[in-house]
């Protein structure tokens, strides 16, 4: 009696396993972009952050990447269904096909061109050190064995790694770059490193943090849309950025956020 | 007439035999206190009768029905143990009463629950409760509780306590009362008003069987005095034989031993 | 001022959520934590075994990375089974993963409780000629009650606040709607969110308090 019911567990568990089979046939030879047009949609992994993707004080879900994404799907022909994502978790969403891709100010950087599928650079960006109002500052040395902060897995974690200078100082990572910036301002910090674009939202008169200044521009990076490893949709899009360049919808939309297109 | 024959029961936990070979016969009316040192078995003998040991070997018969036999599965159902615990009640040596129902609830309890298997149960519903209710009080009075109806166990005394376990045995109108060490737990002062209610069950012939280390209680009340002595019986007689006149060597020693102490 | 109202409504929906989370998981995982105690005291050695095994995996590991695995592992695994899209898709899968996290926490506390029952209770009951149901229904189930009542408390206190952990596969509880604002530089709604939080402990706190001292009429 005992054995049989073992014997039965054993062969549950197998049978449980078995339930992880392929969906449809080995989804790698499938086309991604025939994916999502057979979805009639595009899952688009945000997260809430000016001027690339946020809700205005009407309350309208806007931005560069929003507006963008919402033209791109329009070519596409598929709906643009914005979902807010996770930042830590975004490549376990893409992966998971929770979202089917990633628009949202994503700074290219060799180990995620590596990881992902990632259209050609359509914005400029940097990461700014940003310091307290007052705070001294010639250069990157300045800050040699102070204590500075950046978010977790961000290009601004990668620069400051990267720098001779920076390298040398304490470093903390933070969940948030909003995080970072309380840091800066409570003084627990003297310096941050930031994308460009936030920190230009985000400091500066009429904000939290008016006396927070940029003092250094490092790294100058480019924004990229990726999708999964081998899809095709990257191709697809870049052809569509190189439409949308040509009628000047990029050129109004950079214009509008305060951005620089890439070259 | 014999009401309860015991034969040739064995008992063992794991390597330890606890008890070898225990043949005993009670008639109704009759009290048989058992003596004996700690591990002699007593307790076991007590718990096997209950069914809630299974001994290893041998027969238990009550008026004449066999209700247990260690060779014969079918006296071993489960289903059939539950009916036949009720030949006999068992006392606590810790009381075991329910902490969260009031004294009388916990005399009546059993009662009421038994009911429901009765045939008229539905129709008879209040009527029965009703009567259960009564009988409870009755019990309790005898017992010289009646004052204690709504008090909750913690509130009481242990020796109240053990007569509350007292009347709720009784309740159930076991063919065999058995006692397990009643008065062990108890302080001295409050032995004597436990005492007191089992030497009336004893007027009343009331069918017992008592293990105790009380040895001037078992030899005023008892009928016959069974001493057990690892395992085995090792004698048995009426009070006066057994205290007054040891025949075995260990009988001698084990009540020298309680003399001096 | 405007923009005060404006936050403070959006927070108050949002920690509807959490409190919609908690109260699914506290309705599916009570009884179902009982289910795996007994499972786990089972006399039967193989289910015991298992299950043990499986307490000790779902205690054993971060609820954070439950809720990862419980999401994402379909999608990761090609398997034939998906979410629902959308954020509902997320919540459901949000609330399974907490009801098996927090049932093997409950079944511990109960499994505790059932065996602290002195078995004289028991025995008591069985020579009274009570069937088993009788006995854990009518004498043993009010006492695991009482054991139990600090410690469940105490669960579900946790499980208050662990409900914004929900927010790591994206669901848009209270913590997670307060950083939308601290991306955007205001930081007050992020510590408000504790207030949120404080309060709702309180409640339940006066809660168990409450039953705590019903149950004071019997001792154990």
């Amino acid at each position: 009696m005992k054995k049989s019911i073992s014997l039965f567990l054993a062969l549950a568990t197998l049978f449980a396993l078995s339930a992880c089979g392929n969906s449809d046939a080995d989804s790698k030879d499938d086309s991604d972009l025939s994916y999502v047009q057979g979805n009639k949609k595009m899952i688009i992994g945000y997260t809430d952050y000016a001027p690339m993707n946020y809700t205005d004080e009407n309350g309208t879900f806007t931005g560069f990447d929003t507006e963008l994404a919402i033209a791109v799907c329009e070519e596409l022909v598929v709906e643009p269904d914005f979902v807010e994502i996770n930042w830590d978790t975004k490549e376990v969403e893409l992966e998971a096909k929770s979202i089917d891709c990633i628009w949202n100010g994503l700074t290219i950087l060799p180990e995620r061109a590596a990881a992902m599928e990632i259209t050609k650079p359509y914005v400029k960006n940097a990461q700014v050190v940003i310091v307290k109002d007052g705070t001294e500052y010639e250069d990157t040395a300045s800050l040699i064995g102070k204590t500075i902060v950046a978010e977790q897995g961000s290009a601004g974690e990668k620069t400051i790694q990267e720098d001779d200078n920076l390298k040398q100082a304490d470093y903390v990572a933070k969940m948030l770059q909003t995080e970072a910036l309380m840091e800066v301002k409570a003084g627990t910090a003297a310096a941050a490193v930031l994308d460009l674009t936030l920190a230009n939202t985000m400091t500066g008169e009429g904000t939290n943090y008016e006396d927070i200044i940029i003092v250094d521009h490092l790294a100058e990076e480019e924004y990229g849309v990726a999708f999964r490893k081998g899809s095709d949709l990257a191709a697809e899009v870049n052809k569509i950025f190189d439409d949308l360049l040509a009628d000047g919808t990029m050129e109004a939309l950079a214009e509008k956020y305060g951005l620089d297109l890439a070259e | 007439m014999a009401i309860l024959e015991v034969k040739n029961l064995e008992k063992c936990f794991g390597n330890l035999q606890v008890l070898r070979n225990i043949n005993f016969s009670l008639d109704k009316g009759e009290s048989i206190a058992i003596i004996g040192s700690s591990g002699s078995g007593k307790t076991t003998l007590l718990r096997c009768l209950n069914f809630l040991e299974k001994p290893d070997k041998g027969t238990i018969i009550v008026n004449d029905e066999v209700i247990f036999d260690a060779m014969d599965p079918a006296t071993q159902l489960e289903s059939e143990v539950r009916k036949k615990r009720l030949h006999f009640g068992l006392i606590f040596q810790n009381f075991n009463l329910f902490p969260q129902y009031t004294v009388l609830k916990n005399v009546t309890l059993a009662a009421e629950l038994l009911a429901i298997e009765r045939p008229n149960y539905k129709q008879n519903k209040k009527a029965i409760l009703n009567e259960i209710q009564n009988q409870g009080k009755e019990l309790l009075c005898q017992v010289g509780l009646s004052d204690k109806l709504d008090n909750y166990p913690h509130q009481i005394s242990g020796g109240q306590q053990q007569r509350v376990a007292i009347a709720r045995a009784l309740f159930l109108e076991p063919d065999i009362l058995c006692f397990d060490e009643p008065t062990s737990a108890l302080d001295p002062e409050l032995t004597g008003e436990v005492l007191k209610v089992i030497r009336g069950l004893a007027d009343q012939h009331c069918t017992m069987v008592i293990v105790t280390h009380e040895m001037d209680f078992a030899r005023e009340v008892s009928d016959r005095v069974i001493f057990m002595d690892e395992g085995l019986i090792a004698e048995q007689g009426s009070p006066d034989e057994v205290f007054g006149n040891p025949k075995e060597e260990r009988t001698k020693q084990f009540l020298t031993r309680y003399k001096k102490g | 001022m405007n923009q005060f109202y404006v936050i403070v409504s959006r927070l108050s929906e949002s920690f509807l959520l959490n409190l919609e989370l908690f109260a699914l998981t506290l309705i599916f995982s009570l009884p179902f934590g009982l289910v795996i105690a007994f499972g786990s005291m089972s006399r039967f050695g193989p289910l015991r075994k298992v299950v043990r095994t499986i307490v000790w995996i779902v205690r054993g590991t971060p609820l954070m990375l439950q809720l990862m695995i419980i999401f994402f592992g379909p999608g990761l695994l090609n398997m034939s089974f998906s979410w629902p899209g959308g954020s509902s898709g997320r919540f459901i899968a949000a609330t399974v993963a907490f009801v098996i996290n927090y049932a093997c926490y409950f079944s511990e506390i109960f499994r505790g409780g059932i065996e602290s029952v002195p078995r004289g209770q028991y025995e008591a009951g069985q020579v009274l000629g009570m069937t088993k149901t009788q006995i854990f229904f009518k004498v043993t189930l009010l006492q695991v009650i009482k054991r139990i009542i600090p410690p469940t408390g105490n669960e579900v206190i946790t499980l208050v606040k662990d409900t914004s952990l929900a927010r790591i596969i994206a669901n848009k509880e209270i913590i997670m709607m307060a950083g939308e604002y601290s991306s955007k530089g205001l930081i007050w709604p992020l510590f408000a969110t504790g207030l949120y939080f404080l309060i709702f402990v309180g409640v339940l706190t006066i809660l168990f308090d409450w039953i705590e001292k019903k149950l004071r009429y019997f001792h154990v």
